[in-house]
This record gives C-alpha cells, structure tokens and sequence, in this order.
C-alpha cells in the first residue's frame, strides 16, 4: 500500500495530468486546420488577417519546400485514415496533384474562382490555383555582362555557361515541376538529351532555391534557376543580382501558381472551405504580391511596381495535370540524373 | 532491493512503454515489409546497387571518421579539462558544450560562410571532408564530457603507482587509456549513430549519403515502404558497427558520477599554460568562430535581427519550456525504472528505439496514434512527448544506469540488515545518491528536446509552437541575418535554461558530503 | 546453555565456484568474540553474509535462537528481521548522511521515539560526539569505523558481525575498537562473529575460533585447543 502511496500513484497522475492539460488544449473550438508548404513569415500573415476577420482560429502546420524536410505532405498521406487537416495550402501544382491521386482531397468550387483563368483550376476542382510564382533565371549583374544573358532555358547547354550555372535539386519543390513541365513540353527525348547536357556542362545542384539565390547573390555562382519570391529577397537585400524571364520569343516561362485544397473527410469541411474562398480573394492575392512579389492571377489587383505582371509575360502553356503525373514518371531518371 | 512487488509494477511500466512507444515502431516495420502491396523483399536487394551502394560508402566514411576523430581529439580536451590545474574550469566546461545547442545545419552554413570568406577552394568545401570536419567540431563535446568523466574516476593510487614505475607517458598510454576504454568505445558509437543519422549536414555540403535516399524516398517518391526499408537497412548497418563494442555500449558508463572515495591525481605539467593555450585555441577556433560568423550574419542589414528574431521565437518559448521540461521528467523516471530493471533485452530494445531514424519514428507515431479513438493523443502535445521519449529514453537511461552501478551494494544491505525495507532503501539511499546521475540524465532529455526536429516536424499538433520547428519553417526563405539571429536566440534560450537548471541543482542538490 | 546460531549442512556457491560445502557447525549463547579464519577466498565473508541472510544458501538450514532463518534456498526471515547488526569491510557508511543521521538510521525505522538520545549517548560512549555533524568523507579512517561500529550496535543487535574491521589501522585505534567490542560483548551479552586476517589477536581476543579452508571447517573450537591442535591445515596457516 506504501508502495502504491508513495510511487505508483503519483506517477499516473502525474501522466494523466499531463493527458488531461494537453487535451484541455484542444477542446474544439470554432477552428479550421490548415497545413501549409508556404514559408511561415509569409503565410502566417495572411491566416491572422482570415482569424481576424471571421473569428474562426487557425490552427497551422507549416513547412518549408526546401529538400530536408520531409513535408506537410508526407503527413497528410500518413494522416489519410483519420484526417486532422481541412485545407492543404501548397507553393505548386504538383503537390496538390499527388494528393489527388492518392485520393485524400475532395472538389470543392469556390465562388471566388471565378475570375481566375481556367487553366490554373484542376478540372475536377481538386485544388485551385491563385498567387502565383515563376521560374526566373536570377543572374549576378557582377559576374556576368549583360550581353551575355541567356535568352532560353535551353541556352544553359552553351560552353559559355559551363560551370557557372546552378539549379535546385530536381526532386524537390518548384525545380522538380519545372523539369517536369519541360518534359510535357519539349517531349521526353528532347527533355532527356537537354538534362544529359547540362551534366556535361557542369551543372550545379543546390539544395534548395533559396540555396540557388545564395550562391548568386554571393558571388558563389553567375546564375542560377529559382523562383521569383527568393528573386526578389535577394534583390530586397540589396544583392547585386537581377532577374530574367526566358524563353519569351519561344514556349514561354513557367508560371507556378500557389494552390488550395479541400481535405476529404475533414473535421470542420464548412470552416475549412471559408478559408479556401479567403484564400482564393483578391484580398489574399494582394497581401502576397506585396510580401513575398507573388502575381496576382485575378485581374485588377493592384500590386506594387516591383511585381511584374502576367500581362507582360509569355507564359508556358501546359496543363499542370499533366505535368503533375509527369513529375512521377521522371523521378527515377531525375534521382538517377542528380547523383551520376 | 526488488520484491516481487515492486517487480511486478516496474515490469507494468515496461510494457505500458512497449505499447505506447516500441510497439508503433514494430508495427510500421511489420506493415512496410509485409501488407503493402506494392512492396516485398525484392525492395531489399535494390536498395544494394550502384548509386546507393556509394552512397552507403559515404555514409560510413563520414559517420566513422567522425566518430574517430571526435574520440581522439575529445580525448585531448577532456584530459586538459580533468587532469590539469585549470583556471575557470567550469566556465571552460559550459563554453565547450555550445556546438551540441546549435543545429548542425546552421554549424555548416556558419562554416561555409566563413571558408568562402577566407577563399578556400570549392572543392574543398563542398565534400566529403568538410561534412567530417562539421560534425566532428559538432560532436566533439559530446566525446570530451563522456571521456572526462571516466578520467576522472580513474583512481590516483593507480596512477600514481604507474607513475613510479615509469614516466607519465606511458602511464597515460598503458594505465589511462585502457582504463576508459569503455567511454572512448561508448562516445565512439554514440557519435557514430547521430552521425550516421545526420541528414543535414551532407545535403548542404552536396553529398549523397544513405539518410539523404532515405529522405528521397519520403519526399520525392512518397515511398514509405522503401523510405522505411532503407530505413531499416541503417538501422542494421548501425547495429552492425555497434556489435563489436556492444558490451561497451550497454554495459558500461557514459558519464562517470565521480565515487567520493578518491582524489583525482592532476598531471604536473611543466607548463601548465601551454595546455590551457591549447585549450584556449580549440574553443576560438571552433565554438567561438563559428557563433561568431553568426553574429556577423545577424547583424548585417540595417534592421535589428536579433529583436526581431526573439519576437518571432517568443510564441515558442513557453510551448517548447512546458513539453521539453514534463519530456524530460517521463525520460528521466522511466530511465531511472529501466535502469532499475537492469534487463539486457530491454537495453537493445532502447537501443534500437535510438537508433531508428527519427523521421521513421514521426511516421510510426502518426500511423499508430491518428485514430478518432487516440485522437486525445495524436491531436494534442501529448505524442510529442511521445516522440521526445522515443527518441532519448536511450541515452538518459545509460546516464542512471552509470549512476546506480556506482553506488556499492553494501549501502544497500547495510540499509537492510538495519530493517530498511527495499521501498525506504530505494527513497533513502539510492535516490539521493543517484540524485546527480538523474540530474543529468533530465538535463541531457532536455538539452536534446529542445533541438529535435525530424520527429516533431512530422507530428506537432496544429497551433502548437515549437522552437526547431518554428526556427526551421521560418528560416525556409528568410534573409540570412535573420536564421542566423533566431539561431542566436535559441542559443540563448539554451543557456537561460542550462543557468537555470544550474541554480536550481546548487539549491536543491546542497551536497555538502561530496566536498571533502 | 542455550544455542543461538546454528548452521545445518549449508551448501553456497557462485556459479561453479562451491564457496561453502556442507557446514554444520553450532555457536551458544554466551561465547562472547567468535573469530573466522582462513585463507582469502575461503568463504569467510560468506558465512557471515548467509548468517545476516544477504545471500541464502542453496542447501541446508540456519537457525537463530532456534527459529528457522532460511531452509532450502528460500530466506525465510529477511535480513532486518534478524536483529544481527553487520560491519561491512568498506564499512558501508552512508556519504549523503551525517554522522548521526547515519547512526539514527536503524532506530528511526524501529519507530524509537527518542532516538535522538540514544544515539547521543552513543556518540558520547564513542567520543565521536563532535562530528555528529560531519559528513563520513570528513572522516578519519579510524573515526569512520566507530561510526560505523555505533551505527550497527544502536539497534541492540543480538549477534554482530564485523567484516575485518581493524584491518588498515593503528595500533592505538585497533586498541580502542577492541576495547570497546570487549565492553559491548560483557555488557550487552551478544555475540560477535569477526572476520580477521590477524590469527593472533584473534587468538588472543576471542573465546572461540572457527576456521575455514576450501570451503569446509577446518576447525571449531576455542583458542586454547586451536594452539594445541595436530590438524595440519590450521598449523599450516597459524604457522605454528
């Protein structure tokens, strides 16, 4: 009895203690679950002003899309038997497209997707597309003269470029969508001879592309592919560095939009598709252009003078979908490809 | 000092643990090797071929040359910490454990800064050498403290016999070294399992290892199966290379709680200076330079990083306090249970829990504890305590364990003879004299807790903040001032930590019978 | 007289090793000091341990004023039930307790509600009363061993083991802790069974001597007989 008194006790209730004050914690509320690949410092924003303005909490996962994490993603199909998330907010297409096929989201039409062209919108209403990012080549202006900016991707092949240009890891993120996206447009053969290429043009892989904007912006490296949002820090602190768009007189430059899906069977369905609509606001499109440069995909948002605008741009004409399953087909020669 | 009793509620506890920690594991393991449908053993063979098979090279060319060189060069440090009349000592102590509180891969970007700085060839720096040398300077302490503990219970009567009989050299070579033999074995395969499992640190420095296919196979492929059986294969690689010193692992001190019996014999070095100079350049060539870099880093730009950076964290603070220190109070009493228990079988038990990769234990915890029914588990803070005691019950357990090896049994029967039943032995004896060991052991839960991040990024509930976790997402796309300021400012947090942990254990630990 | 320590046919070993083989052997109640000899490894330590009932003999029985303490290698009366007080060799003292906490140790568990005389007065008979405060570490080797001897002997044990306990002494301590174990033994009338390395103090303090070689008595009576004695085993070991 002693014993009982003296350890056992305490030790349990110390234990259910500690059950009971972390179960306390997630009494339900009126809340919605979101998980996130968006950077934190500029997704958490945009989620405080929806808290702000509906009273609903929100309730995050965040993540990053840099390779060493293993992702949001990775949790929701883990998760698929018992979802604990309403909305997967992802930085791309593809992702989305994954959990599509593995049939973790639902449809769900938003009345805010109206104004935004079609061919950013899954056609079974998966995900939807909204702010998006483009696959920019960012080059430093003190390393490289201006005449000697590539005009397409396809010139990275050059001899001229041949150890002065970085790319991030192609299994991951943004990089892995871009490659995917050529191979849907140039066709595998072509696809696969211009990556045999760039090897022998010594190609640099970098961990990330916020990895790739270091590099350049450093001096590490001339050029590098990344995305406009890491283009643009790097040129908000003041790196010496510009950014390209390239292909625009031939198959245009990839545009990546920022997606938005429903989980299937989630906890709070209704909450969970109020903050798809605020998501899919030219509000949100808005708040994004001027924190992280993204482009608005609604028209007449208006954005500050440092956003370029899709109007000026020529872009890729691809069906994400496609891309999407694309993506999984390469991953083996892409693995292949990065480690030979 | 066990009745039966007692033997039958440690035991309880034992399997309480194995359902709720062991068995999740087992059970993702059972599940990817034999029900998924797009698996079978075949997966096994490939994993042995061309790229991967290099890749596996790699890894144990970095993990045992990191685990060597930390050894060797932890072995000097920890004899010019225990055996030579040091001014500062403590304070010298406490400086040299700052690696261990930074994340590895902050370490290599610090590093990489400065060498591109300094104009070291690229070749140099992004390979294989350079992720030794990182992880090296990042395990170091580790190995010193271990070692320094088992110098210091290394009796001077022994030396001082030696040293009769010959010059100081060889008593160091012949009496010392084989004396700690058991910490340099167990520091060597501590620092070569973290290693092995490190996941960062080559991916920065662009080399392939076998954890970064691990990590493709999760994030490119959405392979569990094969993510988990590489997975596996590490686990056996690791179990392998800790076979031959197992005994060493299991059986023997990790951190020597010193016996108040003996005096330690000091080295009369002719120029004691000269070690404490070594000394001196060791910490600003590798602790300070490196947190230097970061605080260069972070004050570059005009904005205020630091403050900025602590406003962001501040949300995490009180998160990560709260679940780091009841962790740490789990760990510490099942370590002080299982360590009790004394089970040879329970040990690799432990040790496999350890050395399974963390993000297999994320994924093990989610598959376990995401059902409506375990919900009050999975949704709440309570399965990152889970994850926390997955992870380090191993190392707290060793840490007792040492502790109640070196209490003598006599104090018991002493006790017992005098009508001490084993329950008041137990609260009267072995508790406060194992209180250091404990102590410890809570300690290192939480020093460890606080930087762990494969395992919670994959099951921290929604709105809960973590420190790694928070520092992670948000250094995704942050300027580099301000990773390296919230870097700083979990370096800080650490330390506010460690001092306080330190006051409380000079208040309530007031051992007047440890100074002689 | 009465018999209070009997050892019927008790068998004891560690692993292979037999440390002890059958012995039988009876100690009555007023024999005063009783020493055991015999080579290192010859299982002294054991008897006592077995007697204090710290290990329990696979085979055979001890009685203890006629009770049953152990049959068969199950304990049947534990080691605090035994009212034996033990010396170990290391002495054992606690170093987390004071001086007087570790001699108040046995007699709190008894529930004694003025303890705290007994043990002053204790230390006072001891002339260790000025490091009722000290911690054993603060100690001399010869003040750690009165502490340790009141320690065992304040619970008023009936039997008393000591474990060499004037081994590593002076002279003039040795004196004074024998003194004292003489005084104890007339006083209180209880039994000590001392293990020792020295055959001539032994000889020439107690009433009766056991000596143990390979694990059997090689000899049990008192020291006059062990001085006369032919057997060639003992002569061989007190050099006679």
């Amino acid at each position: 009895m002693n014993r009982f008194r003296k350890i056992i006790f305490p030790f349990f209730i110390s234990f259910f203690a500690v059950l009971v004050f972390v179960s306390c914690n997630q009494t339900k509320q009126n809340e919605v679950v979101v998980y996130t690949s968006i950077d934190q410092v500029f997704s958490e924003p945009v989620l405080k002003t929806f808290e702000k303005k509906t009273g609903i909490t929100v309730k995050a996962v965040f993540d990053t899309e840099e390779a060493k994490s293993t992702g949001v993603l990775n949790r929701l199909i883990a998760e698929k038997s018992n979802p604990q998330c309403d909305v997967f907010w992802s930085g791309d297409p593809m992702r989305a497209g994954v959990l599509k096929q593995k049939g973790i989201t639902e449809a769900y039409q938003s009345s805010e997707s109206k104004g935004i062209n079609p061919c950013f919108i899954d056609k079974d209403y998966n995900w939807t597309g909204f702010s998006a990012r483009a696959r920019v080549l960012l080059i430093n202006t003190q390393l490289v003269k201006e005449q000697d900016y590539p005009k397409s991707i396809l010139d990275l092949t050059n001899e001229k470029y041949k150890g002065k240009f970085a790319i991030a890891n192609p299994l991951f993120g943004t990089a892995s969508f871009h490659i995917a996206a050529l191979f849907t447009e140039l066709g595998d053969k072509k696809a696969k001879q211009f990556l045999e290429d760039l090897k022998k043009n010594d190609v640099i892989i970098a961990v990330s592309n916020g990895d790739v904007k270091k590099k350049v912006s450093s001096g590490e490296i001339e050029m590098g592919l990344t995305d406009t949002d890491d283009a643009n820090e790097a040129i908000k602190e003041g790196a010496p560095v510009k950014m390209i768009f390239l292909d625009q007189n031939g198959f245009g430059n990839l545009i990546v939009p920022n997606t938005v899906s429903l989980i299937k069977n989630s906890p709070d369905n209704a909450n969970g598709k109020k903050l798809i609509d605020f998501l899919l606001s030219p509000e949100t499109e808005k708040m994004l252009a001027v924190s992280c440069a993204q482009m608005p995909l609604h028209k007449k948002v208006t954005t500050p003078a440092n956003i370029p605008s899709l109007d000026k741009i020529v872009p890729m004409n691809i069906d994400y979908d496609k891309a999407a399953k694309k993506d999984e087909q390469i991953k083996e020669y892409l693995k292949e490809w990065v480690t030979k | 000092m066990k009745t039966p009793k007692t033997k039958y509620f440690l035991w309880l506890i034992v399997a309480i643990f194995a359902v709720t920690i062991l068995l999740p594991l087992l059970m993702l393991i059972f599940e990817a090797l034999f029900t998924e449908t797009n698996f079978a053993f075949d997966n096994f063979l490939t994993i042995f071929q061309g790229e991967v098979l290099k890749s596996i090279a790699n890894s144990l060319i970095i993990s045992l040359s990191t685990g060597l060189l930390s050894v060797i060069i932890g072995t000097g440090l920890a004899f010019i910490l225990t055996k030579i009349k040091l001014p500062l000592k403590n304070i010298l102590r406490l400086i040299l454990l700052l690696p261990l509180f930074l994340p590895p891969y902050i370490t290599s970007v610090a590093w990489t800064d400065f060498w591109l700085f300094a104009g070291f060839p690229k070749s140099f720096i992004y390979g294989i050498p350079s992720v030794i040398f990182i992880l090296t300077t990042v395990y170091i302490p580790l190995s010193a403290f271990i070692i320094s503990g088992s110098l210091e219970n290394v009796s001077a009567s022994i030396e001082e016999a030696g040293e009769m009989m010959s010059s100081y050299k060889t008593v160091f070579f012949k009496i010392i070294l084989p004396l700690i033999r058991p910490a340099l074995f167990s520091s060597f395969i501590l620092i070569f399992i973290l290693s092995v499992s490190e996941f960062a640190v080559p991916s920065y420095l662009s080399v392939n290892v076998f954890t970064t296919e691990i990590f493709t196979q999760f994030t490119a492929f959405y392979n569990y199966s094969s993510a988990i059986a590489h997975a596996l294969v590490l686990t056996l690689i690791c179990f392998i290379i800790i076979f031959p010193g197992k005994h060493y692992l299991l059986q023997t001190p990790f951190v020597s709680f010193g016996k108040k019996s003996h005096k330690i014999k000091y080295y009369s070095a002719e120029k004691p200076f000269i070690y404490f100079l070594v000394y001196l350049t060791y910490i600003i060539l590798f602790v300070f330079l490196p947190v230097m870099m970061l605080i260069i880093q972070s004050t570059e730009g005009s904005n205020f990083a630091l403050m900025q950076s602590i406003k962001q964290l501040l949300p995490a603070f009180s998160d990560t306090f709260l679940l780091t220190i009841s962790s740490a109070v789990f760990i510490t009493i099942l370590g002080l249970i299982f360590a009790l228990l004394r089970n040879k079988i329970l040990d690799y038990i432990l040790l496999f829990t350890f050395a399974v990769p963390a993000v297999v234990t994320g994924i093990a915890l989610i598959k376990f504890y995401n059902t409506p029914a375990l919900n009050f588990i999975y949704g709440t803070s309570a399965v990152i305590i889970f994850a926390f005691i997955s992870r380090f019950i191993f190392i707290s357990e060793k840490i007792i364990a040492t502790g109640l090896e070196q209490i003598p049994p006599s104090y018991l029967e002493a006790a017992s003879v005098m009508g001490a039943s084993p329950f008041y032995s137990f609260k009267k004896i072995l508790l406060p004299l194992t209180s250091e060991a404990l102590f410890t052991a809570f300690f290192t839960a939480i020093i460890f807790s606080i930087g762990e991040l494969s395992a919670v990024i994959m099951v921290y509930p929604p709105g809960i903040s973590l420190l790694s976790v928070r520092i992670f997402t948000l250094s995704a796309n942050a300027p580099q001032n301000m990773v390296s300021a919230m870097c700083l400012t979990a370096l800080l947090f650490t330390l506010i930590i460690i001092f306080i942990m330190l006051i409380i254990k000079n208040t309530v630990f007031k051992k007047q019978w440890k100074q002689s | 007289m009465e018999t209070i320590i009997e050892f019927k046919n008790c068998t004891k070993s560690f692993g292979k090793n037999t440390v002890l083989n059958d012995i039988s052997f009876k100690i009555k109640k007023d024999t005063g000091i009783v020493s055991v000899l015999g080579k290192s490894g010859s299982g002294k330590t054991t008897l006592l341990r077995l007697l204090a009932g710290l290990e329990i003999p696979e085979k055979g029985e001890i009685f203890i004023n006629g009770k049953t303490v152990c049959k068969n290698g199950k304990n049947i009366i534990p080691p605090h039930k035994r009212n034996i007080g033990f010396i170990f060799q290391d002495l054992a003292l606690f170093p987390h307790f004071t001086v007087f906490e570790n001699i108040a140790f046995g007699l709190k568990l008894k529930k004694q509600s003025d303890y705290k005389n007994t043990v002053n007065e204790i230390l006072k008979k001891f002339e260790i009363y000025s490091l009722k405060n000290n911690y054993p570490n603060q100690l001399s080797g010869g003040q750690q061993q009165l502490v340790a001897l009141a320690r065992s002997l304040v619970p008023e044990p009936e039997i008393l083991l000591t474990d060499e306990p004037t081994a590593n002494l002076d002279v003039k301590l040795k004196k004074k802790i024998e003194e004292l174990l003489n005084d104890i033994v007339k006083q209180n009338n209880i039994i000590i069974l001392s293990v020792t390395h020295d055959h001539k103090d032994a000889i020439k303090q107690s009433s009766e001597i056991l000596m143990l070689n390979k694990g059997k008595i090689a000899f049990f009576g008192t020291s006059d007989e062990i001085i006369h004695t032919k057997n060639i085993s003992v002569t061989e070991f007190l050099e006679i």
